[in-house]
């Protein structure tokens, strides 16, 4: 396993192509609204290195029988999937962020399933391939973007349909070597601190667009991929001589749109190519995987509810009986969450492959809550915390040798307590609840893994009507 | 004597895991030596379970060997255990 400078001394490395602030970005590693992001996915190899952390994020390789970080674990029992969840509370609560590295644990995983399904059905070796490369994801300790999202133009039309035909990724050329593709996958999270891109598609195919049924993993400095950096709410306060305004001192994540212009692929890392009925089934399951990651929501919770019940005391509100009861809610809402991903690990169950797969169902469910659930403790955070988090003024004016003297009378809360702390704590809450943390906290709560719509559907196809109906009706002594 | 020292992965602890075996270990820093949990000379393998759950992989030792420490009240107790049979 590699360490946390490992790591980093690794992205270093890589040429990737980004472009933020419409400049490309020279030094990726250390540029300032960049390294946020890096030193949250720094941190899930640090931890790995710890003894008091190493039972959730480390595992055991059922390839090698070597230890591994948990990230490019494939699952092979419940308890393994119990402990991505709890790993993902953990690591959520250390960052109080996205920590973007769970994306391409769950494309790995889903794969593991897909491709075996797939060489059976049609005696392909996606699933010999897929195994090659995981050995080497594990040995080498990567980072992987798992990319779904295609920008997908007129949501009226199918892939083959849009008048832009790279609305969704899709093969080009094909060669005796390997395959050239063309498209783009959008708002992806952490892909400029990931050594590797794993592309899926992004919704079940019909025959007609089996060109867009393609699945692989290239380096994320191949040839032909360019990287455009998202904005985020506050981003530009990681610019500031002070760091008190951007809330979370060293933490952050981010997200990019990853372009790829005719770019190759050699067959050796193709995993899905035009076997579009299984499509579909990736998708699925991929979704699910993810949809139970949303655990990380419950460690960001848990460092928002910390931060509010400092905010209530250093207001010396905490024993006002509506705080009390808010910050209960709080807490309720947030296990609430916890509950969710623990309830579909614990129910997965073995895929012929081998692989273990979160309850389809109950993964939904818990992502449901997810698109809801953050908003409210983010509401009640922002009730106790009081409007001084949104009015006060800069880290600039608090060090201000004219109007200093102001800022710290006036917005000093407890005497015991520095206006300094005061205002640092708020700023944490601010972070999360509306600036570059609200990304994930909040927005992609809501969007990330499917947006709440798609759990809705899932539900509905998942639950047993039927068997349902025929209790309620046994109850209630209807003879049909 | 060689103490084995496991943790659970902490993800939402109900006791401080990391400050409770940094005390077991400075109050009995002269009457045992620390060693890890997959140590085959440990005698004893105290695990740090964080709650309830108590969900830290242990099947790779044996359980006549493990301690659990599930609380701060029970990190005292055995301070309390290994000093009185150290002849303290």
């Amino acid at each position: 396993m590699k360490t946390g400078k490992e790591y980093e001394d690794s992205l270093r490395k890589l040429k990737l192509k980004v472009y933020l602030f419409g400049k490309k970005v020279e030094n990726v590693v250390d540029d300032p609204i960049i390294r946020p992001s890096m030193n949250a996915v720094k941190l899930t190899y640090e931890l790995a290195q710890l003894p008091e952390y190493e039972d959730l994020l480390t595992a055991t390789s059922h390839i090698s029988g070597k230890k591994i970080n948990r990230f490019t674990n494939i699952h092979q029992s419940a308890a393994d999937l119990v402990k991505k969840t709890k790993m993902e509370r953990l690591l959520g609560s250390q960052t109080g962020c996205c920590f973007q590295r769970c994306v391409g644990m769950d494309a790995m995983n889903a794969l593991s399933i897909t491709t075996f399904n797939i060489d059976k059905k049609y005696g392909t070796e996606y699933n010999k391939r897929f195994l090659k490369y995981l050995s080497f994801v594990q040995e080498e300790d990567l980072v992987c973007d798992g990319a779904m999202t295609d920008p997908k133009g007129d949501r009226n039309l199918a892939p083959n349909q849009q008048a832009d035909p790279d609305m969704f990724l899709h093969v080009v050329e094909e060669k005796a070597d390997g395959i050239v593709v063309t498209g783009a996958k959008a708002h992806q999270t952490g892909a400029v601190n990931s050594h590797e891109i794993i592309v899926m598609p992004t919704q079940a195919m019909k025959e007609e667009d089996k060109d867009y049924a393609i699945s692989f993993a290239l380096p994320s400095d191949a040839e032909g991929i360019t990287y455009i950096y998202g904005r985020q709410s506050c981003d530009t306060r990681k610019l500031e001589k002070g760091t008190i305004d951007r809330g979370n001192q060293i933490f952050g994540g981010h997200e990019a749109l990853v372009v790829f212009d005719k770019v190759f692929v050699p067959w050796d890392r193709v995993f899905m190519y035009k076997e579009y009925d299984f499509a579909g089934e990736l998708v699925e399951n991929f979704a699910s995987y993810h949809r139970q990651s949303y655990a990380c929501k419950v460690g960001v919770g848990d460092v928002l509810i910390g931060a509010t019940q400092v905010a209530a005391n250093y207001n010396g509100a905490e024993k006002a009986s509506h705080v009390k009861d808010k910050i209960i809610e709080m807490n309720h809402l947030n296990e609430t969450l916890f509950c969710g991903s623990l309830a579909c690990a614990g129910e997965g169950s073995k895929q012929p492959s081998g692989t273990y797969l979160v309850n389809i169902l109950l993964a939904n469910v818990c992502k449901q809550n997810v698109t809801r659930y953050p908003y409210e403790i983010a509401r009640l955070a922002q009730d106790i915390a009081g409007g001084l988090m949104v009015t006060m003024p800069s880290e600039d004016d608090l060090n201000s040798p004219e109007i200093g003297q102001y800022v710290k009378k006036y917005f000093r809360g407890r005497a015991d307590v520095t206006t300094e702390n005061r205002m640092r704590i708020l700023r944490l809450i601010e972070n999360i609840t509306l600036g570059s943390a609200a990304v994930g906290y909040l927005t992609e709560s809501m969007h990330g893994a499917g947006s709440p719509q798609a759990q809705r559907i899932m539900i509905a196809r998942q639950v047993n009507m039927a068997e349902k109906m025929k209790t309620a009706k046994k109850l209630s002594g209807i003879v049909e | 004597m060689k103490i084995g020292i496991k943790f659970c992965g902490g993800c939402n602890p109900l006791f401080d895991r990391i400050a409770a075996s940094r005390r077991i270990k400075d109050e009995l820093r002269e009457k045992a030596e620390f060693v890890s949990y997959d140590d085959p000379e440990a005698d004893i393998i105290l695990v740090f379970m964080g709650c309830s759950a108590a969900c830290a992989e242990i099947s790779g030792f044996s359980m006549e060997k493990a301690k659990i420490i599930n609380s701060d009240s029970d990190a005292d107790s055995f301070i309390i255990e290994v000093k009185g049979t150290a002849g303290l």
